[in-house]
């Protein structure tokens, strides 16, 4: 309960709550004083001196300074402006101001703005520059000294907010300026081009280079031209009001020219949402907004700067029909007359099971929605699913066994909160680089502890308070043997199991093999590290699990995310902020997907195919009659296929013939099919297998929404029109579902969430406007649009409303020969997405990382001979590929990893099998094993010096402004006042 | 049944056919916004009389190398004084209350045309001191201290 103080602010008294700062308070009051270095997103930084104020006749920076009982606060005297101006000025000398000319005035400039709050008419003294010159070696984004007021709010954001812990401000230097690392160039740095620094800066010095020359009517005036007009500006004023009249004209011109458009991420399942500036057809820049739930104003390299896919030349953009060894374009027409007619025949000759439906988690909500009706209520088959049968359903379907829902139990804010966050089998800075930085600031700052499991030491396990390497595929047995431990020690949560959970006995009981020694002879942990995790455990009065691919993608993968839901019951760690389970969702609509019904036993909600009332309903709604039994799911389609019971199939927005397990057998499958419609916005590996292509819109060019890993439903606005003849894969799929007389009259996506909304319960409540620029919903959504940002409050969604402990067994991960002599790890990379379809086409990202590449434990290295640039291949009993080396002590032993970046020779998945988890036939990835040789020995190395992770990052806790008040040429401005003196020196 | 393909040929709309569309495009534009088309051709067709349509295409032609000019051109000290003077002039202007003026205006008015009748008969006077243009001076600044008396008498007597 927050405690309400007396203070009085310019000589009125009032009361007002008193956990504030004095900035706070006087902006709660409408009291104008000027800022320039805060930021609400990273709290007091107190470079800059322009807040100050009186409180209790001292002057103080009113950003850092609390409010207390009795305070009596000027904000206006003639001291303080004088103060104010100080302050101003100092930032003036280190700032040309050119603001009619300048890229960055877009009304946001804190500079501008400030000057004229201030209504300051002339500067003390004069700019001079630096003795620096322009870093522009970045592909994304550049840095003027000359415009640097060193706020130091990007070193903030760097080391405290995105936590790369780049850049600091040398403040040694006579003219003090940014650095990244160690005085290196921002490209040959540990900067991961995040963005964080270009989108917190209150002005043009640190500038994402699509504005350059773009934003203003002005801007794009060659040097030569430009410095004499700045000069002529400069000598003509008669005083900044006039200038900056002119320049807040020209601001709102660009208002005409430039759009804004809310979208959301297209890449991971964190949803980041945000703005983006466009003119015309040309991206400007992606602009991370505080309001985005999310996200708040962070993004990672893809969100911020991987959009150049969206107007890349090779963007399909008609439709193509094969016609002997190549496709020839064709026009709408004729393709879908093509596909009905082949439909047609397909249904009738051999049946409606007959045809495959693949959906896609990068596609819409909407999208997927009408992929499943068009399967169920036109076709009249349940063969339809969706990539994240690859990597989620064993998560989802943990969690339903345990809690009753599938999905993230609380939001990111929540695993911000916690005081443990354990991590399984997740690369989480490189997989979900903006949900990460909460756990690196909340570790770094506030003293969240964090454990990481996983065979690889990436960024999370080199942070970590502890860090556990277990053999692959055993964290079952860890899991279950820390959850044994916990119970015996009597450090179980009797009361929320007692009242809230059953089957606590069967439980307990099966548990029993499970002792440390049993646990260190098969994960070849030692007992003592297990112990502290479950003591790290019992000590936190709040736990979050995080987990990914490296739990999933093991033949026993729905049972270790039991056996983490299980840990949680027992410790009550669900049902309180700060608790529960977070598997991360992949791709930007991996939850949708699934929540829409694209699985082939599953209604949209999750509601069974095989319950009869439900498909009562959904007959009744579309007005046809749906098949009873499941259908086929992504892996059972590939063998049917191969058997010759499935002759057709219509995939969109995924790649199949990369990201599916066992390639070649994959792609003979697609070889054997009768006709194959593939719709998607390049040609990608899968599409060339297909005898119709449908050039297809991607997330800017179409409305809809997304569901993030939070379960949260964020809405998609239009950015451009679709290029050339692409359209919006719900138009696509209505018009051939329309062919085959469905008589779909969808206008808009909004009638499809509508109609969705009606038959799901999960989603009753979400509407369009509910959904309105940055709002947001969180299922479930009740009617009235009550939505759930934190699951199983009061009850769990079982029938007498409580959870289950669900008895699970170990699955010993597959065994090789013995020729096969080493694990190959496999994931994703910061950089590109997946196999890089999109994020291949920026020159940018491509720079950084150009190829794919093997990483090898200097063990290895040293044993076969091995270094960066050997090229190896690595072969499987199902394939191999071929891929250059490099040595690092990421991975240690016979452990390798290789990155999903590749969509040729290197792909992973020519070497992983068709094995896969029992419970939901997801792909057992990480249990490949490998044999090694030698290509070719010499070679350059496959990641360039320019990449991240050869940079030297500088840890600290944010700019440290303390050196720069410690400078001889600093005095506190107030300080001056005081002396009477009115500039610095 | 098919093996993975990856050549494309494109669709080629032949010269007459693309010819064709976009004349229909253009065709639609044009009945579309006829009215405003004739107005702005209408304006075009004055300004042309006048010779503007050939010196504003050498402008924009030529836009990069004027720009080059005229910026450098007045990037002086005299040209940045001229402007800032004007600038600050304009402000002064813009702080007078020219109502309030009007009187002393008119009495300034009589002044200058005494001082101008001075002046003629002064020539004469000027030439008795043989042509020497300082007299001159003086006789203007003597006519300027005339006006400026006169003119603060008359804000004396005004008030």
């Amino acid at each position: 309960m927050t405690e309400y103080v007396g203070i009085k602010v310019n000589g009125h008294a009032m009361s007002i709550p008193g956990d504030v700062s004095v900035m706070q308070a006087l902006k709660e009051q409408a009291i104008d004083i000027p800022s320039v270095c805060y930021h609400p997103a990273l709290g007091a930084i107190e470079t800059c001196d322009t807040c100050i104020v009186e409180v209790n006749g001292e002057f103080v920076r009113s950003c850092s300074t609390m409010i207390q009982d009795g305070d009596v606060i000027d904000a206006v005297s003639p001291d303080v402006k004088q103060a104010q101006e100080i302050a101003m000025n100092r930032i003036l000398y280190n700032h040309e101001l050119y603001c009619t000319v300048c890229d960055y005035n877009n009304g946001r400039c804190e500079v501008h703005n400030t000057v004229k709050q201030m209504k300051i008419e002339h500067q003390s003294e004069p700019f001079t520059p630096k003795p620096h010159e322009i870093d522009n070696s970045n592909p994304f984004y550049r840095y003027d000294p000359d415009q640097c007021i060193l706020c130091g709010r990007c070193v903030e954001a760097c080391q405290d907010v995105q936590v790369t812990e780049t850049l600091s401000i040398d403040w040694s230097l006579k003219r003090p300026r940014v650095i990244w690392d160690k005085h290196s160039t921002i490209n040959e740095s540990s900067c991961v081009s995040c963005g964080h620094c270009s989108t917190v800066c209150p002005c043009n010095a640190m500038m994402e280079k699509g504005m350059e020359g773009e934003a203003g009517f002005l801007t794009g005036i060659k040097k030569p031209t430009l410095r004499p007009m700045i000069e002529l500006t400069k000598n003509v004023e008669t005083g900044y009001s006039s200038i900056l009249a002119i320049s807040d004209v020209e601001a709102a011109m660009r208002e005409s020219r430039i759009k804004k458009t809310k979208t959301v991420c297209t890449y991971c399942g964190v949803g980041c949402s945000f703005d983006v500036w466009t003119k015309d057809r040309k991206i400007l820049k992606v602009e991370p907004q505080m309001e985005a739930p999310a996200n708040g104003i962070s993004t990672c390299i893809k969100g911020k700067f991987g959009w150049d896919f969206v107007n890349s030349e090779e963007r399909l953009t008609k439709p193509l029909i094969r016609e002997g060894d190549s496709f020839r374009e064709a026009e709408w027409e004729e393709a879908l007359a093509l596909i009905e007619g082949k439909f047609r025949e397909a249904k009738d000759t051999y049946g409606p099971d007959s045809m495959a439906f693949i959906s896609s988690s990068k596609c819409t909500n909407e999208e997927s929605y009408l992929m499943q009706k068009l399967a169920r209520g036109v076709i009249g088959t349940n063969n339809v699913d969706n990539c994240s049968r690859y990597c989620q359903t064993p998560a989802t379907v943990g969690l339903f066994r345990t809690v009753g829902y599938g999905g993230d139990s609380g939001s990111i804010t929540d695993i911000e909160q916690a005081e443990l966050v354990i991590v399984v089998g997740s690369n989480t800075s490189e997989s979900h680089p903006v949900l990460a930085t909460r756990v690196k600031r909340s570790h770094k700052l506030k003293g969240q502890k964090l454990i990481v499991s996983d065979l690889r030491k990436h960024e999370m396990a080199d942070r970590a308070d502890l860090f556990i390497q277990p053999r692959a595929g055993t964290d079952l047995v860890w899991l279950s043997a820390v959850t044994k431990y916990i119970v015996e020690q009597g450090w179980a949560d009797e009361s929320f199991l007692s009242n809230r959970v059953n089957g606590l006995d069967d439980y307990v009981k099966s548990l029993e093999k499970y002792t440390m020694e049993y646990a260190e002879q098969v994960t070849g942990l030692p007992k003592e590290m297990m112990i502290q995790v479950a003591e790290a455990v019992h000590e936190a009065d709040t736990t979050s699990v995080l987990w990914a691919m490296g739990v999933t993608q093991h033949s026993g993968g729905s049972d270790t995310s039991t056996a983490i839901s299980n840990l949680l019951l027992i410790t009550g760690n669900y049902g309180k902020p700060g608790a529960g389970s977070y598997p991360l969702r992949g791709h930007n609509n991996v939850q949708g997907a699934s929540d829409f019904g694209s699985m082939p036993d599953r209604f949209p909600g999750y509601e069974k195919v095989a319950d009869d009332a439900v498909r009562a309903k959904y007959e009744k709604g579309w007005g046809v009659k749906i098949p009873a039994d499941p259908g086929l799911n992504n892996h059972e389609m590939v063998s049917g296929i191969h058997a010759g019971d499935v002759k057709v199939m219509y995939l969109k927005g995924e790649d199949m013939g990369l990201v599916d397990s066992n390639l070649n057998y994959v792609h003979e499958a697609f070889e054997k099919l009768d006709f194959f419609v593939v719709q998607d916005i390049f040609l990608s590996k899968t599409a060339q297998y297909a005898d119709v292509v449908l050039p297809a819109a991607p997330s800017f060019e179409k409305e809809g929404t997304f569901t993030n890993t939070e379960r949260r439903i964020q809405r998609l606005y239009q950015v451009f029109e679709p290029l050339g003849d692409s359209k919006p894969d719900w138009q696509i799929i209505m018009e051939v579902a329309n062919r085959l007389g469905a008589g779909w009259t969808y206008n808009h996506p909004s009638e499809i969430m509508a109609e969705a909304a009606s038959l799901m319960p999960l989603y009753a409540g979400v509407t369009y406007d509910r959904l309105s620029g940055y709002n947001s919903l969180q299922w479930p959504v009740a009617s009235d649009g009550t939505d759930s940002p934190l699951l199983f409050l009061d009850e769990f969604p079982f029938p007498d409303g409580k959870a289950r402990l669900f008895p699970v067994e170990w699955t010993k991960p597959l065994e090789y020969e013995e020729e096969y002599d080493l694990h190959v790890n496999n994931g994703r990379l910061l950089e590109h997405f997946h196999e890089g379809n999109m994020t291949y086409k920026s020159k940018g990202i491509t720079s950084k990382t150009p190829s794919v590449f093997l990483e090898v434990s200097p063990e290895l290295a040293a044993e076969r001979g091995l270094e960066d640039g050997t090229v190896v291949r690595l072969t499987s009993p199902h394939g191999s590929v071929k891929v250059p080396c490099l040595v690092t002590d990421r991975v240690k032993g016979k452990e390798v990893y290789l990155p999903m970046n590749d969509s040729d020779e290197g792909a992973i998945n020519y070497l992983t099998s068709s094995h896969a988890d029992k419970d939901t036939d997801t792909p057992a990835y990480k249990e490949i094993s490998a044999k090694m040789e030698i290509l070719k020995t010499k070679g350059d190395s496959p990641l360039p010096r320019i990449n991240s992770r050869n940079g030297d990052p500088q840890p600290q806790i944010g700019v440290q402004v303390e050196k720069k008040w410690a400078r001889p040429d600093y005095i506190f401005p107030g300080d001056l006042v005081k002396k009477g003196v009115g500039q610095r020196g | 049944m098919a093996k993975a393909i990856t050549t494309i040929h494109r669709l080629e709309i032949n010269e007459e056919e693309q010819r064709r569309r976009d004349l229909e495009e253009i065709e639609t534009l044009l009945v579309e916004h006829k009215d405003t088309l004739k107005e702005f051709l209408h304006m075009l067709g004055e300004i042309n009389k006048k010779g503007g349509l050939e010196m504003g295409a050498s402008l924009f032609s030529e836009g990069d190398r004027v720009l080059d000019v005229l910026v450098k051109a007045i990037d002086k000290p005299e040209a940045a004084s001229i402007l800032k003077n004007g600038l600050l002039m304009l402000g002064t202007l813009g702080k007078l209350n020219v109502s309030e003026m009007g009187p002393l205006v008119n009495k300034l008015n009589s002044v200058i045309s005494v001082a101008t009748k001075i002046s003629r008969v002064e020539s004469s006077a000027v030439q008795l001191v043989k042509g020497n243009t300082m007299s001159k001076s003086w006789l203007v600044a003597a006519a300027g201290a005339s006006l400026a008396g006169m003119a603060y008498m008359a804000r004396k007597s005004d008030r």
